[in-house]
């Protein structure tokens, strides 16, 4: 390995440095607010790598890496898409960072291991975007998988531990699944190497067997369901409202943000570069699951009461509606075969973007009430306005961003999608998705009534006042998210390039 | 007069001001001094784009148009592309208008004032970016922006059963805007090339520029007919104008009929029958008859109403009907007649509930039994509602008696049993306006309206104003027609029309 090899991993073994520097720091210093900030300036770190290969890239500096004669034998990619999502995972990290400070004055006795771990989980999944070769991505999967589980246990309330408990269960089950998935399509093609594997399939070709198209259609389906869990999809849904009640709102917010577009990540990945074109009919029942994640999803947050479980079922909703643009991948020639277009995959990269902005605003504001008010009831948002303005405001905001309505990012990226999936004939999903965007108006709108409401008894004494950190973060991810709704053309420009640049298709 | 960006400005000033109202420490006795200088301004550049408006462009052309590529990608492509033409510049001015009138009607609010002014600024700007946007995907941001204002000024200072109506109002919107949403994707979609440009859509009407076939064109047509009747409303999707009247705050009353109403019937107008004529005249009797049931079904309903805000609230319903007839009779007079009923019953909702409004601050109530004798106590605000009352129920010489004639003409010689059955609606209007007006106005001194007092002079402002270009439009009518007729006339008689 030379230094050029090292340069091109470098934003993932940042993390994991600075992981370990947390965690040293942690000894070595009480005072927390060294260890934040540390943590969070050498989080710059990663982010300027990953810019830096994003520049090097469009000037031609980095080439061609994904084939063999690349980075660890074409095991690991460098291009724009696995940098892009590297960079949106960081940024994640970073945000979960600032807002951690909340949870970490009381109830952790922790506090180094708690930014370790984070910073591991996010170096899993780093390496989960960047891997094409199935040992690797599975390694990655579980460095994502594990700390995760840690940190949603590391209250050590009985309720923590029992949905920490849950999510390992889950967490080992899915993986299980998607390693038999592998294990037929490394059968079927003799090698572990995602591009070759496709190139393997190719070149049996013309000649599609029943036998092997069965195997295939098992490794395919088998590949889904794992990833259905990692992506919180219906019918793999029944960990998510328990897990996301129970943790602690920075790790579910980052959980909900990384782990989500990781996971997509890796189902685009699969797609673009192994079953895309071969006849098993994946669409559809991509697009079947994409239906029920988001009826289920809208249907059961609008009775919730406790708003960590309504944003739990919100993002399964919102796992269905990223499904549609998984969905629109395939175009549909006329002999009723597969071609693969861009349009899908990009407008997936711009929603796990936009929907990270606002999810993470919203996970903000709920760490902070949660852990002044002590509750996550709905009823306990009652006159936040009164209480913190501020808060309420880009919570409000948040909270229309995720109906999708303009001006924010939600807005186009739902378009996108939409458009994405029309051109492919996929009129029934967009209906489906639009009528439900419709439903979910009613409980975000409810939650954004219950902060404006005030009684005129309320006085000024009980106000609330968010730490700086936290409150930065709101205004960052506010901002990104009307950033992307005002000027969405550059960065939609940047992940197309990526798509193709992934999938070898114009 | 071409100035660049004269038409943005128009549209963003009201938006610029209400963010410098929430980063700027600005007094609260400041505030409403700001937003009325604002909205007059916009009114004076609004009315300057209207009366200089080109009435000889041809079809598709527009006036002060801003082109700003927004979205450029292999499959989306959207601009920022605003312009004016003859159907969209008379309701521009009537929203800038309406906007001081609003702002003046708010003189008295005192809880929460930034944020109530804040709200009522940006409700301006997305209802004129409706009117004015020329990309369709720049339209739809526009009319999903009205949405969260009219919301939070509804729940935020309304009475009554505020939750409920307010709920009731965005959820409904929604609903129409999800349709929208599909008609736009498909038309979008299907367009070859790809484009949401409407000034190329417009050109390329009943063309083969939308590749969809007639009955495919016919499911994007009533995608966006659903749309945009629920916000005219039509009979039977218009029960959420009831409720959100008569528990919005008064302004939002006068922007709710006098405005919002009108982006429905707008829609109407721009899209479905510019750019699908076929399938207008294809359905014109489904369309006529849906106008009818809505002119007869609102004008029986406020016979029976007891509460002054709802009575003139069923009473949008009945006349935005006849904009239904107008554009289903697909004859210049009937669509001229839409679109001049669209400004007129602007122009009088927004009168009627302005005096409302002073009668319910003054007398706390706005129950018919409890009031009368109004003309002895407010002289001044009896007079602006009797002309408002009278303009409703179309006394010639009034701005209501032309749109109201040159809907019937143009629809009668196509539909002459359905014209005679709206002409109906009219006399029962005449009925229910004047027992109204007779109970509310005359008779004995009721007390609860012992001590009320007439309008200051800056709440007669705005009466005076509508009350002005009520009486001009029913004298000059031709003002307004002539700037119509630039952008109906075209589309007429491209399709046979007379």
């Amino acid at each position: 390995m030379n230094i050029h090899d090292l340069f091109l991993i470098s934003p993932g073994l940042s993390v994991i440095i600075i992981g370990l520097v947390a965690l040293i720091l942690d000894l070595a210093t009480k005072n927390k607010n060294v260890l934040v900030w540390t943590t969070l300036g050498l989080l710059l770190v990663p982010l300027g790598l990953g810019a830096l290969q994003l520049q090097m890239i469009s000037t031609g500096y980095i080439l061609d890496i994904s084939s063999s004669s690349g980075l660890l034998e074409g095991k690991y990619n460098v291009d724009v898409f696995s940098v892009s999502l590297q960079m949106l995972i960081v940024f994640a990290a970073a945000i979960t960072v600032m807002i951690s400070g909340n949870y970490l004055t009381d109830g952790y006795k922790t506090k180094g291991e708690y930014y370790t771990l984070m910073l591991f989980s996010a170096a899993g999944m780093m390496t989960l975007v960047s891997a094409s070769e199935l040992i690797l991505l599975y390694v990655g999967l579980e460095l994502t998988g594990l700390p995760i589980a840690l940190l949603l246990a590391l209250t050590l309330t009985k309720s923590a531990t029992s949905g920490a408990l849950k999510f390992l269960v889950v967490s080992a089950l899915s993986s299980a699944v998607m390693l038999y998935g592998m294990a037929f399509l490394f059968g079927f093609t003799g090698t572990t190497i995602i591009p070759e594997m496709s190139r393997s399939i190719m070149s049996e070709g013309s000649v599609v067997t029943l036998y092997s198209n069965t195997i295939l259609l098992v490794a395919v389906s088998l590949i889904i369901i794992g990833i259905g869990f990692k992506l919180s999809a219906v019918p793999f849904h029944m960990w998510v409202p328990d897990v996301y009640e129970s943790g602690s709102a920075p790790i579910v917010g980052f959980l909900s943000v990384a782990s989500k577009a990781a996971a997509f990540a890796l189902l685009l990945r699969i797609i673009y570069q192994v079953f895309g074109d071969i006849y098993v009919n994946w669409p559809l029942l991509i697009s079947i699951i994409a239906a029920a994640s988001m009826i289920v999803g809208n249907i059961m947050a609008m009775v919730q009461t406790n708003i960590k479980r309504m944003l739990g079922f919100s993002t399964i909703a919102h796992a269905g509606y990223l499904l549609i643009g998984v969905a629109a991948i395939a175009i549909v020639q006329n002999d009723s075969s597969f071609r693969l277009g861009v349009d899908g995959g990009a407008s997936v990269l711009f929603y796990l973007a936009t929907y990270a902005f606002a999810n993470l605003t919203i996970f903000a504001g709920i760490s902070v009430v949660g852990s002044r008010v002590g509750g996550d009831n709905i009823s306990d948002y009652k006159a936040l306005i009164r209480k913190s303005p501020q808060m309420a405001i880009m919570m409000s905001f948040a909270l229309i961003a995720l109906i999708g309505i303009p001006p924010t990012g939600i807005f186009v990226s739902k378009f996108y999608i939409f458009s994405a999936a029309m051109e492919n004939e996929l009129t029934w999903l967009v209906i489906v998705g639009v009528i439900n965007s419709v439903i979910s108006a009613y409980y975000y709108v409810r939650l954004i009534k219950v902060m404006f409401e005030t009684d005129n008894t309320d006085s000024d004494d009980n106000k609330m006042d968010a730490p700086g950190l936290t409150l930065a973060a709101m205004y960052i991810t506010t901002a990104g998210t009307i950033w992307l709704g005002v000027s969405p053309s550059w960065y939609i420009a940047i992940l197309e390039q990526g798509i193709s640049l992934l999938s070898g298709v114009n | 007069m071409d100035y660049p960006a004269i038409l943005s400005l128009v549209i963003w000033l009201p938006f610029v001001v209400a963010i410098g109202f929430l980063i700027t420490p600005v007094k609260h006795a400041y505030v409403r001094y700001i937003a009325l200088v604002v909205t007059v301004i916009d009114a004076i550049l609004a009315s300057l784009l209207f009366f200089n408006i080109d009435k000889e462009m041809p079809l598709g052309a527009f006036q002060w148009v801003d082109r700003v590529t927004w979205i450029d990608s292999a499959l989306l492509k959207s601009q920022y592309l605003v312009g004016l033409d003859g159907l969209s510049a008379p309701l521009v001015l009537l929203t800038t208008v309406l906007g001081v009138c609003a702002v003046i009607a708010s003189w008295h609010i005192n809880i929460r004032v930034k944020e109530y002014f804040i709200w009522l600024l940006v409700l301006q700007t997305a209802i004129l970016g409706v009117f004015t946007s020329l990309d369709l995907l720049l339209f739809f941001l526009f009319w999903e922006l009205e949405l969260i204002p009219m919301y939070m000024l509804i729940s935020g200072w309304g009475s009554g059963r505020k939750e409920y109506s307010s709920m009731k109002f965005l959820i409904f919107t929604i609903l129409g805007s999800a349709f929208i949403i599909i008609g736009i994707l498909m038309t979008f979609i299907t367009s070859d090339p790809n484009t949401l440009d409407m000034t190329m859509l417009i050109l390329n009407s009943g063309g083969n520029l939308i590749q969809l076939g007639f009955y495919g064109a016919t499911f994007v047509y009533f995608c966006f007919f659903i749309g945009f009747a629920i916000k005219l409303p039509v009979w039977p999707i218009h029960t959420w104008l009831p409720d959100a009247h008569t528990d919005a705050p008064t302004a939002a009353s006068v922007i709710l009929a006098g405005v919002m109403l009108k982006m429905g019937g707008y829609g109407l107008l721009r899209i479905n029958v510019t750019m699908f004529p076929l399938q207008t005249v294809a359905y014109s009797y489904f369309i006529i008859v849906l106008g009818v049931i809505s002119v007869l079904y609102g004008a029986f309903m406020t016979l029976k109403q007891t509460d002054l805000k709802r009575l003139i609230a069923y009473s949008s319903v009945s006349h935005m009907g006849l904009v239904l007839v107008g554009i289903g009779s697909f004859t210049s007079a009937g669509l001229t007649g839409a679109g001049m009923q669209l400004f007129t019953h602007g122009t009088i909702t927004g009168l009627l509930f302005l005096c409302v409004g002073l009668v319910y601050d003054k007398a706390h109530t706005r129950s018919i039994p409890d009031l009368g004798g109004l003309f002895i106590r407010m002289p001044l605000v009896a007079v602006a509602f009797t002309i408002a009352g009278l303009a409703s129920l179309g006394l010639p010489a009034l701005s209501g008696f032309v749109s109201e004639i040159l809907v019937f003409t143009g629809a009668f010689s196509g539909f002459p049993i359905l014209t005679i059955l709206a002409v109906l609606g009219i006399i029962l209007a005449a009925g229910y306006i004047l027992w109204m007006l007779e109970r509310v106005l005359f008779g004995e001194v009721k007390p609860k309206v012992e001590h009320v007092t007439d309008a200051t002079l800056i709440e007669a402002f705005p009466l005076v104003l509508l009350v002005i270009m009520i009486i001009a439009l029913g004298v000059f009518p031709g003002i307004l027609i002539d700037v119509l007729d630039q952008a109906i006339l075209p589309v007429v008689t491209k399709f046979g029309g007379v």
